[in-house]
């Protein structure tokens, strides 16, 4: 069996023919149209923000209201399959929050950002509901980690980056996030989604299993916190069918910087003697972690043939 | 039956290595304290060489080979401090890399570090060309006060040390192109093939980082970075006669990065860069719009044709 390593799934093992003319033909279209496109786009937005100052608040809020009802015309007409009606469920995702956002500028009303973050993800849910479009979702899922960030941030003692934050809070977040993930896969069956989300929720447990490495706030609530998520990274590996070894590979990163993390503060070495020792850790756990995981993704991936084959 | 190891599994492995190998060079460093050019080539020499064994001995281990990797660039890192503690004169020090490099790109047995030499070898032939116009001072090349821009500031001389550049870049990549059609030197030619042609769309922008923060606004910038899009461009066509989807991508954002750079730099109005751009997005359009009639009637033709 072999095993290809990333190296060898980057570079081809022999020479490509040249491009045919139609293939040729098909490249320069491409370009020129992309490239036109864009431009326009750009164009157009470059030419509104020339003429914001000297439009008034009406015709600012008429421009992007009618933009809104244009999409809202649009996605009546046009079913969320369709690619016009995604556009359009996709323009009112993202005008909602523009809408929003003209309006604290132009009215100050003292609201706070993540005030406003919280309403555009509410306000949009139903569009995102409708279109059934895993990148509208992560579209979606993002506008509401911003809220919850920028809540933990105003909320927390010590604000969301400084002393690696505070632990509870991003594992809280975290554990959002594995939520929303468990949603999609079993909603929407998207693996990229899933693996999106998974990838933001390993981001804040590790920030917050290093903030409880080097010291946290309630460590008993943060270390409970911490034994709940990586169970349910264990759990969510298991139970996706196909079995998948994403989720445990984004654990056992978490538990080599966290355990490199507990070691540095742990150890009482002289400088030297600590990086030597620190690097051995890291290859060593790192080592061992490949090893398993690799171990674990042939068998998974014998038994997913095995059991393609029988049916 | 494959069993193809997933390339986040790889990613992992590879920052594992990147961590680990810079942890072990900091203890060495502070283990050692190199002083003088003797000292510092020596470790360099060694690392090189302990690279090389790893790769080896790597196949098909990413852990191994991306610790290999690591341990290569460090190696090289003391190795050009070594020629710095002998001469800050910062044209030797880029001639010293870009030979240097070139060396590592048919050396060694990686073809990941041999397209990352070649890459290298492209930016320190960049820097090179720059210090023939900007002079020997290391600091001033890298970050070019506005002063030394002034130097530039004539078009026809802008254009002149762009062309000297690369030309012989794109004449390079060209003929690594015409030696990769042939199965004989595949092997050899197409990493380095692949990191020259990285270097064609980026290098421009990272040799020139020091200019693009210190004179907004000359026109000998916004110029600059016309004509680096359009070296991007050129990796793009040379990326597509390759098939390689990720160098493809790479070029556009190359592209789309220098032409963003060249509205931020170009000395005029906002509305007159919307219009500019609406026309140029026009044009595009319609050029497509023209060609595809083109293609639709030489189709129809050539259809007319088989069928009598």
């Amino acid at each position: 069996m072999n095993n290809l390593n990333h190296e060898q799934q980057i570079y081809p093992q022999s020479p490509v023919p040249a491009p045919s003319a139609a293939q040729w033909r098909a490249f320069w279209q491409t370009a020129l149209q992309s490239a036109g496109i864009i431009s326009v786009s750009a164009g157009a937005i470059f030419f509104l923000a020339a003429n914001w100052q000297h439009m008034s608040r009406w015709q600012r809020f008429g421009l992007f209201e009618a933009l809104f009802l244009a999409c809202a015309v649009l996605a009546w007409f046009k079913p969320a399959s369709h690619v016009v009606g995604a556009l359009g469920l996709s323009g009112l995702t993202v005008l909602t929050g523009v809408l929003f956002g003209l309006f604290g500028q132009t009215f100050q009303t003292g609201a706070n950002t993540y005030e406003l973050f919280f309403a555009w993800a509410a306000l949009s849910l139903p569009f995102a509901w409708l279109s059934r479009q895993p990148g509208l979702w992560a579209f979606w899922s993002v506008v509401l980690n911003v809220a919850l960030a920028l809540f933990v941030q105003m909320r927390s003692q010590w604000g969301l980056f400084s002393d690696f934050g505070d632990s509870v809070n991003l594992l809280i977040l975290g554990g959002i996030n594995l939520a929303l993930a468990w949603t999609f896969l079993s909603q929407l069956r998207s693996e990229w989604l899933c693996r999106f989300l998974l990838l933001i929720a390993a981001g804040y447990i590790t920030s917050g299993s290093i903030g409880l490495a080097f010291g946290a706030l309630n460590p008993q609530f943060a270390g409970i916190l911490y034994l709940a998520t990586c169970v349910a990274l264990i759990v969510f590996a298991w139970q996706s069918k196909p079995r998948d070894i994403f989720p445990i590979t984004l654990l056992a990163i978490n538990l080599v910087i966290t355990s490199t993390a507990l070691f540095a503060r742990l150890a009482d070495m002289g400088e030297t003697v600590m990086f030597f020792a620190l690097s051995f850790w890291v290859l060593a756990s790192s080592g061992a972690a490949c090893a398993i995981l690799l171990g674990l993704h042939r068998r998974w991936e014998i038994n997913a043939n095995t059991g393609a084959q029988r049916s | 039956m494959q069993s193809e190891k997933p390339w986040y599994l790889s990613l992992a492995l590879g920052f594992s290595a990147w961590f680990a190998g810079i942890l072990l060079l900091i203890g060495f460093a502070i283990l050692l304290e190199p002083n003088s050019t003797v000292e510092f080539i020596t470790i360099g020499v060694l690392l090189i060489g302990t690279s090389y064994a790893l790769m080896k001995l790597a196949k098909n281990q990413d852990f191994l080979g991306q610790l290999a990797l690591c341990l290569s660039i460090v190696g090289q890192s003391f190795l050009i401090a070594g020629i710095y503690q002998q001469s800050s004169d910062a044209g030797n020090l880029a001639l010293s890399a870009l030979i240097l490099q070139a060396l590592m790109s048919v050396i060694m047995p990686s073809r990941i570090h041999r397209s990352m030499s070649a890459l290298f070898a492209v930016i320190a032939w960049a820097f090179w060309c720059r210090s023939l116009v900007l002079g020997a001072d290391f600091w001033a090349l890298i970050w070019q006060s506005s002063s030394q821009t002034q130097m530039l500031q004539s078009t026809g001389s802008l254009f002149f040390w762009w062309l000297l550049t690369w030309i012989p870049v794109i004449a390079l990549c060209w003929l690594l192109l015409k030696q990769t059609a042939s199965r004989h030197w595949f092997a050899l030619f197409d990493p380095i093939l692949r990191g020259v042609l990285v270097g064609l769309a980026s290098a421009s922008f990272i040799s020139n980082f020091g200019a693009l923060f210190g004179a907004i606004g000359t026109g000998s910038v916004a110029i600059w970075s016309l004509l680096s899009a359009a070296a991007a461009f050129v990796a793009l066509i040379f990326s597509f006669m390759l098939r390689s989807k990720p160098l493809m991508g790479f070029s556009v954002a190359c592209v789309l990065a220098h032409l963003v750079y060249f509205y931020y730099a170009l000395d005029t109005s906002l509305l007159s860069k919307s219009l500019l751009m609406l026309v140029i997005g026009v044009v595009c359009l319609g050029v497509q719009l023209l060609l595809k009639r083109h293609s639709t009637h030489q189709e129809s033709i050539t259809k007319s044709g088989a069928l009598l």
